[in-house]
């Protein structure tokens, strides 16, 4: 059991790093669900850098999967970041029978909005303010009420 | 009074301890067999169902919730669990109704 549980641990930790990534990863994209992919893409990456293919058998990045901070995608907020679930022989040999054990790891960290969603939200609170479009230069004033 | 005619091979010691460990043998064979036969015994082993199952339906479980399985806990549908509520059991107590997690008592002032 001590193989599963070993292996096991080398995956939390990899999911850990990847959910760090996408939480923060932020490339410049003119739409939102392009950064998230690339997000996923580094996500991945960062996955790989830590649990290289074949270092623990039947894991790889292309299981990694993430719930987005779509609300259609993920219904509960608390709920985004990443997945990976996988199976490995029950190492404990031939007393254990010859089911598999099928492991979920998942950590979720959330992720940050964008510059993209900043800068879309911050367009739509000057459309609120009486502008039709933010193509122009505006200058935003908090008077402190 | 005739002496007992005993064959002189059988007068030597020499093959006894080889003769009681082929014996013992036999023995330890004979249990062996009926106990790996045993019907019980392979549905014990064979991890489909009883005791290994249980133990694999655990690891399954800690190793996603961080918590050990409680008696009374629907492990297959916790295992099975695809994110379409908040009743993940880390954050969620699903006994008490309430979140793991805990916050400020009032609500942040707007």
């Amino acid at each position: 059991m001590a193989m599963n549980f070993t292996d096991g641990y080398m995956v939390h930790h990899a999911t850990y790093m990847a959910s760090r990534s996408y939480l923060v990863d932020d490339q410049e994209r003119d739409a939102v669900e392009e950064g998230d992919e690339r997000a996923m893409a580094k996500a991945k990456l960062v996955f790989t850098s830590y649990m290289p293919d074949s270092l623990v058998k039947g894991v790889d990045n292309s299981l990694l999967k993430f719930n987005t901070p779509d609300t259609d995608v993920t219904k509960f907020r608390a709920f985004v970041g990443v997945f990976i679930k996988y199976s490995q022989k029950f190492s404990i040999g031939f007393i254990g029978g010859k089911e598999l054990v099928n492991f979920t790891s998942e950590s979720f960290l959330g992720r940050e909005p964008t510059r993209t969603e900043s800068r879309l939200q911050t367009c739509a609170a000057i459309k609120l303010a009486g502008l039709n479009k933010c193509d122009v230069h505006v200058t935003l004033e908090d008077n402190g009420g | 009074m005739a002496k007992l005619q005993i064959p002189r091979i059988l007068r030597s010691k020499k093959g006894q301890s080889v003769v009681e460990y082929i014996l013992l043998l036999a023995v330890l064979s004979s249990l062996a067999f009926a106990v790996f036969n045993n019907r019980r015994f392979k549905d014990f082993m064979g991890g489909e169902k009883g005791f290994f199952l249980s133990l694999r339906k655990g690891i399954e479980y800690s190793y996603r919730y961080g918590r050990p399985v409680s008696p009374d806990e629907d492990v297959d549908a916790s295992l099975s669990y695809e994110y379409q509520s908040k009743e993940h059991d880390t954050y969620y107590n699903k006994k008490e109704t309430k979140s793991r997690f805990f916050g400020g008592i009032t609500a942040y002032p707007q």
